[in-house]
């Protein structure tokens, strides 16, 4: 039981650890939301129908006739993927001439009709020497970004994200110590208005609604952020003496190494087909190592199907066909640690049970990032008469408002440029671009109530939304009947919510309080 | 040895261990963010480097370097909260000294 002393330092640290970090939290809790959703928002701002797979009768011998053109040494690891619905990119990952020598990092793009075999683009050089990027999905890309490293480049953007999911954690566990009639206010309904005790309830409902959801998020997240970033570096000083690839070999299955003896390589189609037949799911990406050696492999990757909570990956041998195992994603077989680690991603992403299961994750998601917001208008009300944090209530309302219009922005941006060749830079700009323009209207509207403030941007965010798919169809995007036609469930998904969400927010910004009134700054308890 | 030299030891270890117990308590926001602060990150760190050595490695072979690595952040938090949360610091600077030293020579052991 805690004491009252202990209690108080504990509600310290609940809101300082939230609040200290609470634009970043609120950053990576509102795109992790969104991007939820990511793989439908690819699709939607694609134009594309469904997730696409690379094989179909008769690609195996297109990939087989492509592959015994590049030299040897150049396809030491081959990735096909599918990239449209009859498109598929061919990576090939090997070495030789280039700027460092004979030993050169050399990788080949090539993109490839899947029925026809005629090839699409062809890129051979460096990693500078090729363009990876798609921007078709680009903003869903620019989104998801945001949210795993906040656009930092290198190890920093994960530590930041890494260092907010520690915040999260603290913040949950230490919502639980100090909630003591916890299940009392699961069934509080919050009280109207803008005074303390309202910010107060509605902040404990949406918090303890969505506390082991926080606690899943925060943990699985900052697991993301740190495995490869404190953890890899950290086991490698301890138990390798410092030796990082030592550590990846020991966690990853290893290549099989090149050698000189040739062999022709078993039937591809067979192989996916025996494949398929093994996980019952279609093939999403096929990698195959040392291409015409004779210790050559495929190893196939599935989607989930209905039955399966992961997907599933298995090991054959490139030359024979034979299925070797079911590949483990990390280790030499079945364990514990394997079994966490398989748990980490539907628990993260939500996408276990499809769609159904997304969308829950959306809505707690959103539960979430309405928890980090009512907590941080709870701070900022209980030092309202601290004239140091006065302006934080501004500062507050273009965060919360202007993060939301800015990434809708980047949207207008995107579908904006769909017909020329900036539409990676119109993203990012005009997203940018967006995020200045509410910092000025903050400032220019200090003198004016924060609620004000508030509602005019919720305002605007309303309309943007609702505007949102009538550009999207303007820029010819796929219009709801081909959409329903061609079963693109993804394009009249995020439609319907772009729609539903513009008029909620706009509905809202009407129905708020004008201001706060006298009382709004009475004590709580 | 004689017994009164043992109980000699008894009583000045005794009264160290009541000075350190003073020194604490009288300063115990100090304490607090030290502990709470850069001895939980570097805990944290060193126990993370330690349960490779100390956990089995399973039938894959890796459960030694997953498990802490998931772990990471409830090991983290945990030794946020716990200086926060308790009375008796005292206690608390006495497990994190002997988890610092006892992770420390799971490490050191390994590396030397």
């Amino acid at each position: 039981m805690l004491g009252a002393p202990a209690k108080k330092r504990l509600i310290a640290l609940h809101g300082w650890s939230a609040t200290v970090l609470a634009i970043l939290l609120y950053v990576v809790m509102l795109t992790g939301t969104i991007t939820v959703l990511g793989e439908e928002i690819g699709y939607w701002s694609a134009g594309q129908t469904e997730r696409t797979v690379p094989f179909r009768d008769g690609f195996g011998e297109i990939v087989a006739r492509l592959a015994e053109e590049v030299p040897q040494g150049q396809r030491e690891t081959l990735t096909i993927s599918g990239m449209g619905p009859d498109t598929a990119r061919l990576f090939f990952d090997g070495h030789g001439d280039g700027p460092d020598g004979p030993s050169t990092h050399i990788y080949r793009v090539v993109e490839v009709e899947t029925a026809t075999g005629q090839i699409l683009s062809d890129q051979v050089g460096p990693r500078d020497a090729i363009d990876f990027s798609r921007s078709e999905d680009f903003l869903a890309r620019f989104w998801r970004d945001m949210h795993i490293r906040l656009h930092v480049p290198g190890a920093l953007g994960l530590y930041l994200t890494g260092i907010a999911g520690m915040a999260m954690v603290i913040a949950a566990i230490t919502g639980v110590m100090i909630h003591r009639h916890i299940i009392q206010e699961m069934f509080v309904t919050g009280r109207p208005g803008n005074r303390l005790v309202s910010f107060r309830d509605r902040h404990n409902l949406a918090g303890v609604w969505s506390l082991p959801f926080a606690l899943l998020l925060a943990i699985t997240g900052t697991f993301y952020s740190f495995a490869t970033t404190v953890a890899l570096p950290v086991g490698a000083i301890s138990a390798f003496n410092g030796d990082q690839d030592a550590a990846i070999a020991a966690v990853l299955r290893p290549a099989p190494p090149q050698i000189d003896a040739q062999a022709e390589m078993a039937d591809l189609d067979a192989i996916v087909a025996r494949a398929e037949a093994a996980a019952g799911a279609p093939v999403e990406i096929a990698t195959i190592h040392n291409w015409g050696l004779t210790n050559a492999e495929v190893v196939t990757r599935h989607l989930e199907s209905d039955t399966q909570l992961f997907p599933t990956q298995y090991l054959f041998d490139g030359v024979t066909g034979a299925l070797i195992e079911r590949v483990v994603p990390v280790g030499d077989g079945p364990s514990f640690g394997n079994a966490l680690l398989e748990l980490m991603a539907p628990l993260h992403f939500g996408h276990f049970a499809g769609l159904p299961s997304k969308i829950v994750w959306v809505l707690l998601g959103a539960a979430m990032t309405y928890t980090i917001v009512t907590g941080l208008q709870l701070w900022l009300r209980r030092r309202a008469d601290d004239p140091a944090w006065q302006a934080g209530a501004h500062a507050m309302a273009v965060a919360v408002w202007g993060l939301p219009i800015a990434l809708v922005a980047s949207a207008y941006g995107f579908f904006l440029a769909s017909f020329g060749d900036g539409r990676d830079a119109a993203t990012v700009w005009s997203f940018l671009l967006a995020v200045a323009v509410c910092a000025l209207w903050g400032v220019l509207a200090r003198r004016r109530p924060a609620e004000d403030l508030a509602r005019q941007m919720e305002r605007l965010l309303g309309i943007a939304l609702i505007l949102l798919p009538v550009l999207r169809l303007q820029m010819g995007g796929l219009s709801w009947g081909e959409a329903i036609v061609n079963g693109a469930g993804s394009v009249l998904l995020i439609d319907v919510i772009c729609v539903g969400l513009g008029f909620g927010c706009v509905w809202h910004a009407r129905s708020r309080a004008p201001a706060p009134t006298a009382e709004g700054t009475a004590p709580a308890e | 040895m004689a017994i009164a030299d043992i109980s000699t030891w008894k009583s000045a270890a005794g009264r160290l261990t009541d000075v350190l117990a003073q020194a604490i308590e009288r300063r115990p926001r100090l304490w607090r963010w030290i502990l709470a602060g850069p001895v939980a990150f570097v805990l944290a760190l060193i126990s993370l480097g330690a349960m490779p050595h100390i956990l089995p490695q399973g039938r894959g072979g890796v459960d030694h370097l997953i498990v802490p690595t998931i772990l990471l952040p409830i090991t983290w938090a945990a030794l946020i909260i716990w200086p926060v949360a308790t009375e008796r610091l005292p206690v608390c600077v006495a497990v994190y000294t002997v988890a610092i030293f006892v992770f420390g020579g799971v490490i050191a052991a390994a590396l030397i």
